[in-house]
């Protein structure tokens, strides 16, 4: 069929071409291949596009009669192969339709089930050892996936706003999220804290507030220097009275912010200095109307009594706000409140702003109910976020060695299904050291990573893309 | 634009179960009321073995629903269905936990009925036949005619006692008004008994407090004495104190003892708060409740407290909403306290639709309180009414709230309260919203909207003079229903009321309004 050069449904071992013309043929006038539409999606984690299901008409013949048969078999094989796999039949492998358009490299879409129906002819037409006209029916899904490309890699600190080049691709496509962790020495290791992972397709979309900068100066805010802090200091809260809130200074927006109309997710990196007291936090934006957007108090997690070494950083998000696009912003602040008065409640190391889309993803790995693995000593140790397209009916988040052994999954809150659209791939890593496994473990770095050594740890993120398209090209 | 993700974890501090990802979920409704996260449901598309894995957990699953990848709902998987190719899961927020265990606890009792008289089946040395006792109005005792009272035995004595397998304290305080005529040598004293009123013989006393001693002439006055050791058996005791036997030659009453507005109290402090009582509750009670977030101190003294294997969800949560306090727990699984609206945040929608019904028969512009003297006798408050509100209705109607304080202050602050709930009549209503705003008309997110928030409907008729008044609301129940392939569908339910809706809406309908 002009055009189309091959549609091969596989599992990686058994592999039908549906036009190879030896046993198979398309039928002319026998597919109207399916556009997938843009899902209205509210729950997470299936993408952006909606399944479609494909209805082929094509022929089945052999030399013999068996291999006709065979041929009809080895169709339905596979398709009952991909139904059991959707069905979470882990011992089989998933199966694959991959088209490849005349001039062009191959696209695949995970198949999850179909069916094969015989034509009405079906009888009379085996003395010739053709199956005319049989219905082949797909479920796969939505996006067209190109192969993987090259791994493109960045450097960045913990609170960094980093960004990675790709070449330009207008489809949003699934993205393969490596970054390294620190190695220790010692065989206790550490863990992490909550971590934050914000994405997107624009470094524009990605702002960084100090917290020091809503520092008053002296009194309840003030600024407060912590070795390998982002920018060298602190925001530090020492409520006066217990259940009161305190309001920091307003300051200037970040650059770039009140030109940016959208939803904007505000997160702060810190924490509360306590097992046992409660803080509440809130964001508060005046726009230029002297309008004053609040988002609600959040409590910032308390750290749980099965870690040592006292309090522990978190990324809390305080809310969303909605930049209106014919006002501006005047300045921001932060609102603090805790149940008991004292010198030291609270730190707040850096604020972020994310701006929503449909390519900017925030994910957390919440060690605060989820203790992962530990990091000890061993070479080469990642996290990683992979949409797995092709190859699982989910996304996973894991750890692991870099050369793709030994990875556990690991928890985690958020979107796996992450995408990157255009020619950037921009993100921010919040993480910060947590506690000690045992005894010979460290937990330096309270409000971002840093090596065994005390060193600020430069993380590479690496970036895998699988191109994707809703009509194949 | 986010999606939401649900996360389901072995337990409140356990690890993710892996095995149940978020793409799993097909719908999804979480709501939110006065207390924090309230119920949850959702259906998932999960394979069966994994499903009967979640059905057989060996701790209690802990739920959450994630928006950027922070939780926004948190609570504890309640009951699992498996169905083919399908788990439905039903979750309930942390509130519900309050409910675990009963609760018993001595806070503050006015009640004579908590007096017994101590018979001598329990101690031969108290001999209440040779006395006249009553509670009917107030701890009555009196001499008999003739009667010979040994000195130091023969006493006669009302007790009170602290309910057995309590989980907190024992008496600290108790106060009253007394009016005596005793003869010289008589003792009114208080008795503390470490030892519960059914042991005998009883334990250690706790040295007693003399009330009053005998002169032979009337006095009135009061006591208050906070015992020191750990009385569980609290003794009003009258005796013959003069070294020698006592003969009564009066008649019957002559020589008495009226103990009046007597409390005792689980507290040495001043008042019996609710806040007080939230936090030993979040402390002492369930395992799921990790402890306080912010109680704020309220003012409204219970005078009433005493709590006997008593589930204290609903109690809690009526107190609070008597005093305007909202209660509750947070994501982090503590309790707060604190006045209502103190945090509330003010929101714009745009409702699809209104249907909202008001029952006239719930609307009391005038009331007052009923409360009881210590003879048990009913009293009522002055009658208070709202002339606005009576103007404005046209009608008085006028309600009761029946107490069983001794305590009319007390009572006419409850029915104040009440009397500023009930002017303007409860809608009832559920709001479907089709857009949430600031209230500078800036997007937000569909979540955002908290019970207690100060949420206005854009889309009522402009035209209406009092428009902004009319249509500002409370909402006491927020919904999120959620479900692949459509759009967030949100709900608000009102509790507070929305004052002369229909009244506009029935001009609408009948023409008198032009929209």
């Amino acid at each position: 069929m002009a055009g189309i050069d091959s549609l091969i449904l596989s599992d990686g071992t058994t592999s039908i071409n549906l036009m190879d013309g030896v046993n198979y043929a398309l039928r002319t006038e026998g597919w109207a291949p399916q556009i997938a539409q843009r899902n209205h999606d509210s729950i997470g984690g299936r993408g952006q596009y909606d399944d479609v299901t494909e209805s082929l008409l094509i022929d089945i013949f052999g030399a013999t009669l068996a291999a006709m048969l065979a041929a009809e078999v080895a169709i339905s094989r596979l398709l009952d192969q991909a139904t059991r796999f959707a069905n979470g039949d882990t011992t089989v492998s998933p199966v694959t339709i991959a088209i490849t358009m005349t001039g062009s490299a191959a696209l695949s879409a995970m198949v999850l089930g179909g069916s094969l129906a015989r034509p009405a002819n079906f009888a009379d037409r085996t003395v010739v050892n053709e199956i005319e006209g049989a219905t082949l029916t797909i479920d796969r899904r939505g996006q067209w996936l190109a192969a993987a490309e090259a791994a493109i890699n960045t450097t960045a600190t913990a609170g960094q706003v980093w960004s990675i080049a790709m070449s330009n691709h207008a489809e949003p496509s699934p993205i393969t999220l490596d970054w390294s962790i620190p190695v220790t020495t010692v065989v206790d290791g550490y863990q992490f804290y909550t971590q934050l992972l914000v994405l997107s397709n624009s470094i524009n979309n990605i702002l960084v507030v100090e917290g020091e900068s809503l520092a008053s100066g002296a009194g309840i805010y003030t600024s407060g220097a912590v070795a390998n802090a982002r920018g060298g200091n602190t925001l530090v809260f020492s409520p006066t009275l217990a259940d009161t809130r305190y309001y920091t200074d307003s300051v200037a927006p970040p650059a770039g912010l009140s030109s940016s109309p959208g939803d904007w997710a505000v997160f702060a990196s810190g924490q509360g200095l306590s097992t046992s007291w409660t803080i509440q936090s809130q964001l508060l934006i005046t726009l230029n109307t002297a309008q004053v957007i609040q988002t609600p108090l959040q409590p910032w997690p308390n750290t749980p009594p099965s870690y040592s070494g006292g309090s522990g950083n978190h990324a809390l998000l305080l809310g969303v706000v909605s930049i209106p696009s014919d006002d501006a912003i005047s300045n921001i602040a932060l609102g603090m409140m805790s149940n008991s008065a004292g010198a030291n409640k609270a730190v707040v190391d850096y604020l972020v702003f994310a701006r929503l889309g449909p390519d900017t993803h925030v994910i957390t790995f919440d060690q605060y109910l989820d203790i992962s693995p530990g990091f000890g000593n061993v070479a080469g140790m990642v996290e990683r976020i992979d949409p797995r397209p092709l190859s699982a009916l989910t996304p996973v988040a894991q750890i692991g060695r870099s050369d793709g052994t030994k990875r556990t999954a690991i928890g985690h809150q958020g979107d796996l299904m992450i995408t990157q659209r255009g020619t950037t791939l921009a993100g921010i890593w919040v993480a910060a050291n947590g506690p000690r496994l045992g005894t010979g473990g460290y937990s330096g770095g309270a409000y971002r990573v840093v090596s065994q050594a005390g060193v600020l740890h430069t993380a590479t993120f690496s970036a895998v893309r699988r191109k994707g398209y809703q009509v194949p090209q | 634009m986010s999606k939401y993700t649900l996360h389901i974890y072995e337990s409140d501090t356990g690890g993710q179960l892996l095995n149940v990802p978020a793409s799993y979920c097909e719908s999804l409704s979480l709501a939110w009321d006065m207390h924090g996260s309230a119920d949850l449901t959702a259906s998932l598309a999960v394979p069966r073995r994994t499903a009967y894995a979640l059905y057989d957990r060996p701790a209690t699953p802990r739920v959450t629903v994630a928006y950027c990848g922070s939780p926004i709902w948190a609570g504890r998987l309640e009951k699992p269905k498996i169905t083919t190719g399908r788990l439905d899961i039903i979750a309930g927020g942390y509130w519900r936990a309050i409910d675990d265990r009963p609760y018993t606890a001595l806070w503050s009792t006015q009640s004579l009925d908590q007096f017994y008289i101590l018979d001598s089946s329990i101690s031969s040395t108290y001999v209440p036949d040779m006395y006249n006792m009553s509670q009917d109005a107030g701890l009555l005792f009196s001499l008999k005619k003739n009667a010979v009272y040994p000195s130091g035995s023969a006493i006669a004595a009302f007790y009170i006692t602290t309910p057995a397998g309590m989980s907190r304290t024992t008496i600290k305080r108790y106060l009253g008004t007394y009016s005596a005529k005793l003869p010289v040598g008589w003792t009114l004293d208080v008795q503390g008994q470490t030892a519960a009123s059914d042991t005998t013989p009883f334990g250690p006393s706790i040295p007693s407090a003399t009330i009053h001693a005998g002169t032979g002439l009337v006095v009135s006055s009061t006591f208050d004495v906070s015992p020191a050791g750990t009385v569980n058996t609290l003794l009003f005791r009258l005796y013959n104190n003069s070294g020698a036997p006592y003969t009564n030659t009066t008649e019957d009453g002559n020589f008495y003892v009226r103990i009046t507005s007597v409390r005792v109290q689980g507290t040495a402090s001043a008042q019996v708060r609710l806040s007080d009582i939230a936090a030993d509750v979040a402390a002492n009670l369930p395992d799921q409740i990790a402890g306080t977030a912010s109680i704020w101190s309220t003012s409204f003294d219970q005078y009433e407290a005493l709590y006997e294997d008593q589930r204290m969800a609903d109690t809690l949560a009526d107190m609070a909403d008597k005093e305007q306090y909202q209660i509750g727990i947070n994501l982090q699984r503590r309790m707060f306290l604190w006045p209502i609206g103190t945090f509330a945040q003010d929101w714009s929608i745009e409702a699809e639709d209104l249907a909202i019904e008001r029952d006239l028969n719930q609307v009391y512009n005038a009331n007052y309180a009923t409360y009881q003297n210590t003879a048990g006798r009913i009293l009522r408050t002055t009658r208070t009414t709202n002339a606005a509100a009576v103007l404005r209705w046209g009608i008085t109607r006028q309600g009761v709230l029946e107490t069983d304080m001794q305590n009319s202050t007390a009572a006419a602050t409850l029915a104040a309260a009440e009397l500023a709930e009930s002017i303007n009549p409860q809608p009832r209503t559920r709001i479907p919203v089709s857009r949430v705003m600031t209230k500078q008309g800036q997007t937000a997110p569909w979540h955002a909207i908290r019970p207690g928030d100060n949420v206005t409907i854009r889309s009522l008729p402009a035209t209406v003079a009092t428009a902004d008044r009319v249509r500002t609301f409370q909402p006491a129940r927020v919904q999120l229903d959620l479900e692949r392939g459509s759009a967030p569908a949100l709900s608000l339910e009102t509790s507070t009321p929305l004052p002369a809706i229909d009244l506009i809406l029935a001009q609408v309908a009948g023409g008198r309004i032009f929209i």
